[in-house]
């Protein structure tokens, strides 16, 4: 239940697909997240929080008549959220910005951030499937770290 | 921030209001940050984390909005009328009986041992932060004055009540002495204060406070509290203060309060009782 309320609402498919426009953004948003993570060695967690906080701003503010730069400057300030709430040493806006079209003042950003936030009622600890698979794993590595130490015991 | 209405200002930054969806009256907190990096990544850390928070003795924050100026936003904390300070005021003679002041220290351990559960340090709990609700006599903490959250240093109000009666003393000493005991110290002075219904350690600066201190709980020395010396540099300029008895002191509290009261307020911070500690003490088990 807890994961529901951090999911982009039922037709948010739907919503996609009638705006092809706002789809297209949202791939390329994807696709330079997934190269800022490559470039930072980010966690995991962090590039799926910051894609998680893109659909969830699109499906609740629609984002009709948006262009190109307004998408971009979505992908920015959702990854930089995503960056000061889960890495330890956040790059600077600057450094963040390179693969992008535009380039943004902080200024502006940080308007696009508060606007981000407000949105999603700052609720940013989202759950994903990732979030299940990270426990999964985590217990996994322990669980065998025992075995390991009790077969090298006997 | 159109939900919103503004009633009153209570002190700088600090604003009574009226939710106009709910007409519930709240309690509006405004910060403001730099804008060079964007939003500070301390405070969107903090802010989803008291979002988190949920228990029955903290003041919840209800919203967070953003202000129309540019780089601040505003906190909606739910809204209490009375806090402590006022209520020794005004009903001083429920504040005499013992089983009150059991259930209020009761509520701020539980309220204290929460927050550290978390692993937060509160940093300011005092009388003014504590709020009453006189017909249940349920009690709530609140952190309007989070120290680490306020990036504009200048709302602290200098006419804001004395808030370092209930400082810690290592964290009078040095300032990088924070952890969750220096709230296991405020609420011992707060316990106190709830049975004699006067502060404690009264000084009349920040300053004195430590003096103070010492002339009531005894100068440490390397028994007491090791490695004090080191920490502090100046030691040597304070009287040598044998400890005061703390029964002549606090007058009225039973005997197991008393012995609740030295483990809260032990200085050696390390020697220190945790909240979750003092819950479980033999002054609650009747």
């Amino acid at each position: 239940r807890k994961e529901m309320k951090y999911m982009p609402g039922s037709g948010y498919v739907n919503l996609l697909e009638c705006n092809p426009f706002v789809a297209t953004c949202r791939f390329k948003a994807i696709q330079w997240l997934i190269h800022s993570h490559r470039r930072f060695n980010f966690c995991v967690g962090t590039v799926l929080n910051a894609v998680n906080y893109v659909d969830r701003f699109i499906y609740i503010n629609k984002c009709h008549g948006w262009n190109y730069l307004m998408m971009e400057l979505l992908s920015v300030a959702s990854l930089s959220i995503a960056i000061k709430f889960g890495e330890t040493s956040p790059p600077s806006l600057n450094e963040i910005q390179e693969g992008l079209e535009y380039s943004f003042e902080a200024k502006l950003i940080q308007r696009m951030e508060l606007r981000i936030l407000e949105s999603l009622g700052w609720e940013l600890n989202s759950i994903t499937p990732h979030s299940y698979v990270e426990l999964i794993v985590w217990e996994l590595n322990s669980y065998f770290k025992n075995h390991l130490v009790l077969d090298e015991l006997s | 921030m159109e939900k919103y209405k503004l009633i009153a200002k209570i002190k700088k930054g600090v604003f009574q209001g009226l939710c106009l969806l709910s007409s519930q009256t709240v309690t509006l907190k405004q910060l403001g940050f730099p804008d060079n990096e964007g939003v500070p990544g301390s405070l969107i850390k903090e802010i989803t984390l008291l979002q988190a928070m949920r228990h029955a003795n903290i003041i919840r924050l209800i919203d967070v909005v953003n202000h129309q100026e540019q780089s601040s936003i505003v906190l909606v904390y739910e809204s209490m009328e009375t806090n402590l300070t006022s209520f020794i005021r005004i009903y001083p003679k429920v504040m005499k009986i013992p089983r009150t002041i059991k259930e209020l220290l009761r509520q701020i351990l539980l309220a204290a041992s929460y927050y550290h559960s978390f692993n937060i340090v509160h940093g300011g709990i005092k009388p003014a932060n504590t709020f009453i609700d006189p017909a249940t006599n349920t009690l709530k903490i609140t952190d309007f004055v989070w120290p680490r959250t306020l990036f504009n240093s200048n709302t602290e109000d200098p006419n804001e009540e004395l808030g370092f009666c209930y400082k810690a003393p290592e964290i009078l000493v040095e300032h990088k002495q924070f952890s969750t005991a220096i709230d296991v110290w405020s609420v011992g002075c707060i316990f106190a204060e709830m049975v004699t219904q006067k502060p404690l350690f009264s000084a009349t600066s920040e300053f004195h406070q430590l003096a103070k201190i010492f002339s009531i709980m005894g100068t440490p020395s390397e028994e007491t509290w090791p490695g004090f010396s080191r920490i502090y540099r100046y030691l040597h300029i304070y009287n040598h203060c044998k400890p005061k008895d703390l029964r002549k002191l606090v007058t009225g509290l039973e005997p197991a309060g008393i012995d609740l009261l030295h483990k809260l307020l032990y200085m050696d911070p390390k020697g220190r009782i945790t909240a979750r500690q003092a819950l479980e003490h033999v002054y609650f088990q009747n």
